[in-house]
């Protein structure tokens, strides 16, 4: 039977490290039924390679036996601090535990923090599924001064542990063969539980009895794992115990014990609980926690002295935003992109043309692969190189624990809008793609501010909209374009401040905003960590280029080729033509009032990079120099500004709509945050434009 | 006293949290911050902005209003 192990452990544990350890390959990415909580599963590396495996059947020791493969899965699921959840993010966990199967939890312990740890840990014991701890952290819990005796951990709860170092892979393979242990052998025989006294101990056996009573199923989970986690409140264990308890009953039950707890100990159920957990957690300390030296100033307290300065703070993430823009573009990306450019228009057409020509390939045929797809879809794939740097960037800022400091030194700024510093985290990964960005915003606990998040984030500009930037800055504004890109982005950024402040004084009143962040410690990413984030970002847009800006590309070359009078028309005799054509007077008083921007702009709702891919094809342009040349005949420094003002605000692509839609789970709101950033592109081009002619640019 | 008064560098011990909103006590209550916890005060934002407690080398930053609902003691 195959394993399905779920991987469960507090936020800032190394849990996506040790996921990265212990897999091979994905098994399935997606996300949750019904939230777009981002669901990874991994296939389970072999525990011997191939190669090796001669070594210990050859050995007459007998240790082959031991060695057998463990054919199996691993679930990444969020970090959480208790199964109770506050957020979105957190209930995909109860959620998991009750609607999926799976055989095993494999729990990441964080030794530098582990009584805060082990609160969690004995919620997973309560499952009664085969459990074991992955002690991770161990190097950063002895520059503490700590010791964990670990094997007398393993004792006291009954359960392996195995220490790890999760970032380098230390351990992990220990760790592989006990999870292929236990499932063989030791089929953990769980005696251990807390006593949570005689209040709480009865209600738990009247909830045990009505469920026996009122299913004959099997429950997938022990009874009194249910009753604590319904006592200490979660939400997600109630839904489920209402689908077979009456509700009532449960209430009354919840009164009752409510009432009796507040009587006898002045204090709520949840707090009593975790008061329990917690005294057991300081006796097992005692045996098995060893502190040492006292504390030195750590790293992270030193480099927080200077990133989360009082004054400081701002100033140097401005900075780290500025260098990051600098590197994406003028020091880094443009060169790459440049040299890619170069070969895709020079060596790879010539060669495709060859091709071609040997195989006796129609002239359309040629057509429609040189002027069509490779023009429209090499058109966008030159830009990978920046986009690729761009998130290296975000994934480090993210993976190194820089992000929190940033919600931090905001937060009082953002306040001021009606939002919170949180909120800051989700716009930056909307600098990547808005479509993450927005799945991003579940992590802000009041539901106001996280609605204001998402209906915001189109006004980030993603890297899709990147090679509009730089086509246009290349073409217009050669000395500058970092600047000019850079003031796009800031420009997003401003707008979303306004529009934050217009929408909390106007519709979304009443609620009061909150904030509370942990900062965890920093961390240097693992390059292979880094690597495989940056890849599965990465990978989204280029399969983008093969399907949707493929697919668009090919539309866009057939409606350039037919045209209402037959077939293989001139350009502006093309249906594009008629259609761009009828759009184009809206955009006059804009500065772009041509056909061109006018198909341009309808095609980019597909995905922003595909108004390129519409711009390469219709001005004829083999690569991106000549369009770039080819260009200034139909615009303007100014109208050029104007135009990437309007790519920038226009309208949220279609995934990020469908996102928006099933995030917010409204219709209303999904509408909104298509028509106001329409009106504000129009209305903020408009400006430019007039004013700008005004003053005689 | 209230958390909001100590002084940056302070250590206090946390007295009372039951003025503050349900959702940061129960953020404090899972990073282990409950009554009786001794926390220092490591940093404040300028302007009145978040004020950075550290528990047991966990970190956790929370608003000025927030800070204002709980109540700490002298430590030692």
């Amino acid at each position: 039977m195959m394993k399905k192990i779920a991987l469960i452990g507090n936020p800032n544990t190394g849990k996506t490290s040790l996921f990265n350890q212990l897999t091979s390959s994905y098994a399935y990415v997606g996300n949750w039924s019904g939230v777009t909580v981002e669901k990874k599963v991994g296939k389970l590396k072999p525990l011997v390679h191939p190669g090796e495996l001669s070594k210990y059947t050859d050995g007459a020791s007998g240790a082959s036996g031991q060695f057998r493969d463990l054919d199996g899965e691993l679930i990444d699921l969020p970090g959480v601090y208790t199964l109770n959840p506050l957020t979105n993010d957190e209930a995909v966990v109860s959620q998991f535990l009750i609607n999926e199967p799976f055989t095993d939890v494999l729990n990441i312990v964080d030794a530098s923090q582990l009584q805060r740890n082990l609160h969690l840990t004995l919620q997973l014991i309560e499952l009664g599924k085969p459990l074991v701890i992955g002690l991770n952290m161990v190097d950063v819990a002895k520059q503490h001064g700590m010791y964990i005796n670990y094997k007398r951990l393993s004792q006291k709860l009954k359960i392996p542990v195995i220490p790890i170092i999760a970032r380098t892979g230390k351990g992990c393979r220990q760790l592989t063969q006990q999870m292929a242990t236990t499932y063989t052998e030791t089929k953990t025989a769980q005696s251990f539980q807390i006593y949570y006294g005689h209040i709480i101990e009865k209600a738990i056996t009247r909830i045990e009895n009505e469920l026996t009573a009122k299913t004959k199923k099997r429950l997938p989970l022990p009874a009194r794992w249910l009753a604590l986690q319904f006592f200490e409140g979660n939400s997600r264990v109630y839904d489920y115990l209402q689908s077979i308890i009456a509700s009532p009953f449960l209430d009354q039950l919840y009164k009752e014990v409510q009432i009796a707890i507040k009587k006898t100990e002045s204090q709520t159920i949840h707090h009593y609980i975790y008061r329990k957990r917690n005294q057991y957690i300081q006796s097992l300390l005692v045996d098995v926690e060893e502190t040492t030296a006292p504390q030195a100033t750590t790293l992270t307290e030193k480099i927080d002295q200077v990133v989360t300065h009082r004054f400081l703070g701002i100033p140097i993430f401005l900075l780290t935003m500025f260098l990051v823009f600098m590197i994406t573009f003028d020091w880094l990306g443009f060169p790459l992109s440049d040299g890619l450019d170069k070969f895709l228009s020079g060596p790879f057409s010539e060669w495709t043309k060859i091709s071609l020509t040997q195989i006796n390939a129609s002239p359309y045929f040629e057509s429609l692969i040189i002027d069509g797809i490779i023009a429209g879809v090499g058109g966008v794939l030159v830009f990978i190189p920046q986009i690729i740097i761009m998130y290296i960037f975000i994934s480090f800022l993210e993976d190194s624990g820089y992000m929190a400091r940033v919600a931090l030194v905001m937060d009082r700024f953002m306040e001021n809008v009606g939002l919170n510093g949180k909120a800051f985290i989700p716009m930056i990964i909307g600098f990547g793609c808005n479509v993450p960005g927005v799945m991003a915003a579940r992590t802000i606990e009041q539901p106001r501010e996280r609605l204001l998040t998402m209906i915001l984030m189109p006004l980030m500009s993603c890297s899709a909209r990147l090679p509009v930037y730089a086509l246009f800055a290349a073409a217009f504004f050669a000395k500058n374009q970092a600047l000019i890109v850079l003031s796009l982005y800031v420009l997003g950024i401003a707008f979303a401040l306004i529009l934050a402040k217009v929408f909390t004084m106007t519709f979304l009143k009443n609620e009061s905003s909150i904030f509370v962040i942990e900062l965890p410690p920093y961390r240097l990413p693992h390059w292979s960590t880094l690597a495989r984030s940056v890849w599965d970002k990465g990978k989204v847009f280029i399969k983008k280029a093969g399907t949707i800006i493929f697919a668009g590309s090919v539309f866009i070359w057939l409606l350039t080729f037919v045209g209402p009078y037959g077939f293989d028309v001139e350009m502006n005799e093309s249906y594009l033509a008629v259609i761009g054509g009828v759009i184009a007077p809206i955009f006059e008083p804009l500065g772009f009032g041509s056909w061109q921007a006018g198909a341009a702009i309808i095609t980019g709702f597909l995905a922003k990079e595909v108004v390129v891919s519409t711009m390469n094809i219709v001005y004829y342009a083999p690569d991106v120099v000549t369009l770039q040349g080819l260009m200034t005949n139909h615009y303007t420094a100014l109208s050029a500004y104007s135009f990437m003002t309007f790519i920038l605000l226009y309208i949220p692509c279609m995934a990020t709509v469908a996102t928006i839609k099933k995030e917010t789970n409204s219709t209303k709101w999904t509408v909104v945050s298509v028509v106001y950033p329409f009106v504000l592109a129009y209305a903020l081009s408009f400006l430019i434009y007039q004013i700008g002619t005004f003053l005689g640019f | 006293m209230l958390l909001m008064n100590a002084n940056v560098g302070q250590t206090v011990i946390i007295k009372d949290l039951s003025k503050a909103n349900s959702l940061i006590r129960r953020r404090l209550l899972d990073l282990g911050i409950v009554e009786e916890a001794t926390v220092m005060v490591a940093n404040k934002m300028p302007f009145g902005g978040p004020i950075l407690i550290e528990y047991k080398s966990n970190r956790i930053a929370i608003r000025k209003v927030d800070a204002q609902k709980i109540v700490v003691g002298w430590h030692g």
